[in-house]
């Protein structure tokens, strides 16, 4: 499904009208759900998604929909995908956390469960590396930024087919399609030399590889064992070099996992929100 | 007799035949059992399901020690496993498979002594002292220290003088038995009455030092030295009254020829490493 119709669906699931925030760089689409009128569930720490390169906060629609029965959850289409404005500058891992923050800001958010894929994985662990204090969790699925690059780019390399003109074929694999959400269009403004998709690839090379012993916010590491963007064995670096940090690995799944297995992750984040409070509720006593 | 014979024969056969086979021994060792990793992507739960946390990653070959079998629900079995001392986890019992070989024995890290006795203090013998005296080592590599000796000249089980050594020791293996290398320079002064010869030399010694676990040593070796400076000093008094008497310096003196200084002499130490 593509992922503007996923959207769709979640907007009209939700019954929500997409709505767009003016943030300092950039207008985006945003979504800010939850149980408003049932004071018995809890939203007081809210769940905020973090989509991959060429996606929305749509790839979450799996999961939004029934967390955001009990929970606030948060999300917006990054600067340049989904439904989001183009940013004016250039892109960077760098831009993309400055609007997770600045949504955070906008949204009054002071401390949020960030669930992350691919691209938002590494825009995550940005802001996870620089401390910042909107985050108590991080949900990493099949993120970007840990990949060792001469690998990346190798594996990428290998699994382009052929190039058509005005279209991009790959007959090997599916590490393109998976990294792009299956957005065709994306493919399109390649061909086309956006300049600012360009740049956005650029922002690949940024890697926290090295750095990742740093982190120090209760992390959950969730891989697709098939993911042929980023394989599985950055899933146990995260597991071996964050501190406490808890993996699971989706058998035949590949680089969207929350998509393709979204029961189980849905499990996983709810056992980790037990976790998570029932830690909070010791800390107090 | 055929018959007893056969009897015999098939009692020996089946006696044989109950023996543990040459390495099943291995595999049991006080009742644990050990089963190996035998594929790829082999993972260690922290329950016995698929969908429950990692713990980490097994490799092929990695020798894991059972505890006890389980069941899932879908009647697929997992073992229980130890990781290290403290850790359990279960892994699919599909991807486990018969130990190949076991080690016999815990593996015991060598020592290596004088890493774990970096300081020394004992007594030394003969060699550059020309007699007895005291001795410290410090070595702050593994193979190399330095050395101070202070001691007393003796001759004919007199004591004629003192004497003083300082320099670089070098240990060149790491087991308790050692060649050793030791150069440098020392100072010694033999007294005879009114003037006092003094040699300051070069040496170099090559031996064998045997460091025990517990931490005594003893060393021997030779000694080879030689004069960078002779000088004689005569009391004042005899100064100013001239005296030039020829003196006899014992067995430095000996050794002494056309001013030069030089000798071969052995060397001994004993002493404790801390």
């Amino acid at each position: 499904m593509p992922p503007g119709e996923r959207f769709e669906l979640l907007s009209s699931t939700l019954d929500s009208n997409p709505r767009f925030i003016w943030l300092p760089r950039a207008a985006v689409r945003f979504l800010d759900i939850g149980p408003t009128q049932n004071k018995n569930r809890n939203s007081e720490t809210p769940w905020m998604f973090v989509h991959g390169f060429g996606g929305s906060a749509g790839d979450f629609a799996p999961l939004i929909i029934p967390l955001s029965k009990e929970f606030r959850v948060a999300a917006i289409d990054l600067p340049g995908f989904g439904g989001s404005f183009a940013l004016e500058e250039e892109y960077s891992v760098s831009a993309g956390a400055e609007a997770i923050s600045d949504f955070a800001a906008a949204a009054k958010i002071e401390k949020a469960d960030l669930v992350c894929h691919s691209l938002g994985g590494q825009i995550c662990l940005s802001l996870a590396l620089s401390h910042a204090p909107f985050i108590r969790s991080l949900v990493l699925i099949n993120a970007a930024g840990v990949y060792s690059p001469s690998e990346f780019v190798r594996g990428i390399s290998k699994r382009i087919g052929k190039i058509n003109t005005g279209d991009i074929v790959t007959t090997r694999g599916r590490s393109i399609p998976d990294l792009i959400s299956d957005d065709r269009t994306v493919l399109k403004r390649l061909v086309a030399r956006d300049s600012s998709f360009f740049a956005a690839l650029e922002s690949f090379k940024e890697n926290y590889r090295g750095r990742i012993r740093q982190i120090e916010v209760p992390t959950v590491v969730i891989w697709g064992r098939n993911d042929p963007v980023f394989p599985v064995e950055n899933a146990f670096l995260l597991k071996e070099n964050v501190d406490q940090a808890v993996l699971y690995v989706v058998e035949g799944a590949g680089h969207s996992p929350q998509m393709s297995h979204p029961d189980l992750v849905m499990n996983w984040l709810m056992e980790h929100r037990r976790r998570l409070d029932g830690a909070e509720k010791n800390k107090e006593l | 007799m055929m018959r007893r014979f056969c009897f015999t024969l098939i009692a020996f056969m089946g006696a044989f035949n109950t023996c543990p086979a040459l390495g099943d021994e291995k595999k049991e060792k006080d009742g644990d059992s050990y089963l190996e990793v035998q594929y790829e992507d082999t993972v260690v739960f922290e329950s016995p399901s698929a969908t429950s946390p990692i713990i980490r990653r097994l490799f092929v070959g990695e020798v894991v020690k059972v505890e006890e079998y389980a069941r899932d629900p879908d009647g697929k079995t997992w073992i229980k496993i130890t990781i290290g001392k403290k850790r359990s986890g279960y892994v699919p019992k599909s991807k486990l498979g018969p130990a190949g070989s076991l080690p016999e024995r815990l593996w015991n890290p060598p020592v290596i002594v004088r890493d774990e006795r970096p300081l020394a203090a004992g007594i030394r013998g003969l060699g550059e002292l020309f007699g007895a005296g005291l001795n410290l080592r410090y070595l702050p590599l593994t193979r190399i220290g330095v050395t101070f000796s202070v001691g007393s000249v003796l001759d004919e089980w007199k004591m004629k003088g003192t004497a003083i050594s300082g320099g670089l020791v070098s240990f060149i293996a790491l087991e308790n038995l050692s060649p050793m290398i030791e150069a440098g320079v020392s100072r010694v002064s033999y007294h005879d009455g009114p003037s006092i010869l003094r040699v300051v030399s070069f040496y170099f010694t090559v031996g064998l030092e045997w460091m025990f676990r517990c931490g005594v040593y003893v060393n021997a070796g030779i000694t080879y030295m030689r004069s960078m400076d002779v000088e004689i000093a005569v009391e004042w008094e005899n100064a100013n009254d001239g005296v030039t008497e020829p003196r006899n310096y014992g067995i430095l003196g000996d050794i002494m020829q056309n001013d030069v200084f030089q000798a071969v002499r052995p060397s001994f130490g004993v002493g404790y490493g801390f």
